[in-house]
């Protein structure tokens, strides 16, 4: 089990945002996070990212206790995301937006950044290709001295995944990553989650709306409602999951 | 090679210009040289804190008294060799680095402005401790401070300005200033992509402080005097002045900023003696008034001279 979260819960104040939340995620698998509008996905995302911190429960990620982490460090041991409202480096190009991820790598120190002898230009050189490998990847390459920040949408979401993608995470986080994309771009999309979960080995859980792509790809969903898991399995058991139809379309009233 | 150009540049323009100011300026012009060369490094060392990691520091003229009294001291009390100015300069960095230390690290691990709020109370605070402080001459100042006059004066003070404008670019142009910039677009999103934001934010503080400090020795040893006036808030809000005219987050930018203000008040002191009244500092306010109407983002905004001229040069 790469992530798993025992009992996990948080409180704001009074407010009791999820209870006792159980969930794995195995290594290289892809799982989507449902539930309606207030269920508590992004705060179980902020959570897992170290943002929140739980007020119980125990987070754990690759045989290790993440609870008490500060973000970068759980970042570090690779567990990147992407934001619901895109949180891109608007000021920054493309490139440099990538490249930001790499620095927790960054294998030079201060004074050869002062410096810029040849292992620092080496080292540039290098990451600069690798980043635009990963936006080859996306088909991004062409963008990549645009500031990001003037990009569209759909654009903006796919610089988020590869952003997320430079810090070689072993686990990604995408919150709504098709949110604003027509039809055609969310089936792109859909391909090229699977491809880079294939291509570096990663488990992927991801909150989405569209259940067109989260039945599509995610081989397991986890069904929140209310801070509290309410049904768990494949796409077709959730599909016809009583608990969850309900959770979404409200329980007829009986006469 | 490239990590030798950039240093043949900066000791060839060192060298041009003091050569210019020993021939064709007078010692009036040149103390605005050399005052010129003293805020253009103040300017870039704070742009870095306040344009380009997005902090607001509101104490430089506080790191850079901290430089120019230990400069000051430590000549007027350890020469170990004649000509060791760099060395009290180096100095007077290191006392003003280790005080952006003491300062950046309780307050950068919090968000938001409450660093402009300590390095306002740190200024002053520094400032008052000076006025009081007898070893250093209180109110009355330090007097008789070893400095080199002339061209050498001048090459040493440009060689310094030319050397921090070169070390600032270079490390914003790194990975360590790129995790600079994550940090003033979206402090939440550097976290979150393994950026120690607490670490970057005191780095960039400490090597702002570094450099004003630096900046303060060159002062002390050029005016061969020093006193706790000279660093009063204003200096402060003064650098804040050159960095935003000159545009956040825009090396070059500083340097145009710097160059500007040391410049136009004293450009406009025959005004003052025709008019017979103090016009400067309203034709000065004015002239901020319309950059914040016209050009808010400062005169070269985040781009760089050099950008700029590239894309002259060829445009794609």
């Amino acid at each position: 089990m790469l992530l798993h979260l025992k009992d996990v819960s948080i409180r704001f104040g009074g407010l009791k945002v999820i209870e006792n939340m159980n969930m794995a995620v195995n290594s290289g698998e892809l799982v989507g996070l449902i539930g309606p509008n207030g269920a508590g996905k992004t705060t179980a995302f902020n959570l897992i990212t170290g943002i929140y911190k739980p007020t119980s429960g125990e987070i754990i990620f690759n045989g290790e206790k993440i609870n008490s982490l500060k973000a970068y460090e759980i970042a570090r041991r690779g567990v990147i995301r992407t934001f619901q409202n895109i949180r891109l480096f608007a000021n920054l190009s493309v490139l440099e937006n990538v490249l930001v991820t790499m620095h927790m790598g960054c294998p030079y120190g201060l004074l050869a950044a002062f410096t810029h002898g040849p292992k620092f230009t080496r080292v540039e050189r290098e990451s600069r290709q690798k980043a635009m490998e990963l936006l080859e990847i996306f088909n991004l390459q062409g963008l990549a001295q645009d500031l990001a920040g003037s990009l569209p949408y759909g654009i903006q979401r796919k610089i988020e995944i590869v952003r997320a993608l430079a810090g070689h995470p072993k686990l990604i986080l995408l919150d709504e990553p098709a949110a604003g994309m027509n039809p055609a771009e969310t089936a792109e999309l859909m391909g090229l989650i699977r491809k880079i979960r294939d291509e570096f080995n990663l488990a992927v859980l991801l909150i989405e709306h569209d259940m067109k792509l989260v039945m599509g790809i995610c081989e397991r969903i986890v069904v929140l409602d209310h801070g509290v898991v309410i049904a768990e399995g494949l796409p077709k058991e959730i599909q016809s999951n009583t608990k969850v139809i309900e959770a979404y379309l409200g329980v007829e009233e009986s006469a | 090679m490239q990590a030798y150009r950039g240093w043949i540049l900066v000791f060839g323009l060192a060298f041009v210009i003091s050569l210019l100011s020993e021939f064709a300026l007078n010692a009036y012009l040149q103390q605005i040289l050399f005052f010129i060369a003293i805020n253009i490094m103040l300017s870039t060392s704070l742009n870095l804190v306040n344009g380009f990691c997005g902090q607001f520091s509101l104490g430089h003229a506080g790191f850079m008294a901290v430089g120019a009294y230990t400069g000051a001291v430590v000549s007027l009390y350890f020469q170990p060799f004649p000509w060791a100015y760099p060395i009290y300069v180096v100095a007077g960095g290191i006392a003003a680095a280790i005080a952006g230390f003491l300062v950046g690290m309780p307050s950068l691990r919090l968000r938001g402005d409450y660093l402009a709020i300590v390095t306002l109370g740190f200024g002053e605070i520094i400032r008052v401790i000076l006025l009081n402080l007898d070893i250093v001459g209180g109110a009355r100042g330090l007097y008789g401070i070893p400095g080199e006059t002339g061209a050498l004066a001048c090459f040493h003070v440009f060689a310094w300005s030319g050397a921090t404008v070169l070390l600032l670019w270079r490390l914003v142009h790194s990975s360590y200033g790129r995790a600079f910039m994550s940090v003033r677009e979206d402090e939440v999103a550097s976290e979150c992509m393994g950026i120690n934001t607490t670490r970057v934010k005191v780095s960039a503080f400490v090597i702002s402080s570094f450099f004003a400090g630096c900046a303060g020795a060159l002062f002390a040893q050029t005016t061969n005097s020093l006193n706790p006036a000279s660093f009063q808030f204003i200096k402060s809000v003064d650098a804040v002045i050159m960095v935003v005219l000159g545009g956040m987050g825009s090396l070059t930018g500083s340097v145009l900023g710097a160059v500007i203000v040391t410049i136009l008040p004293e450009a406009l002191r025959p005004l003052q003696e025709w008019t017979g009244v103090d016009i400067r500092m309203v034709i000065y306010s004015l002239a901020l008034i319309m950059l914040m109407i016209w050009r808010p983002t400062g005169l070269l905004g985040t781009k760089e001279w050099t950008s700029i001229w590239r894309k002259r040069a060829a445009p794609s």
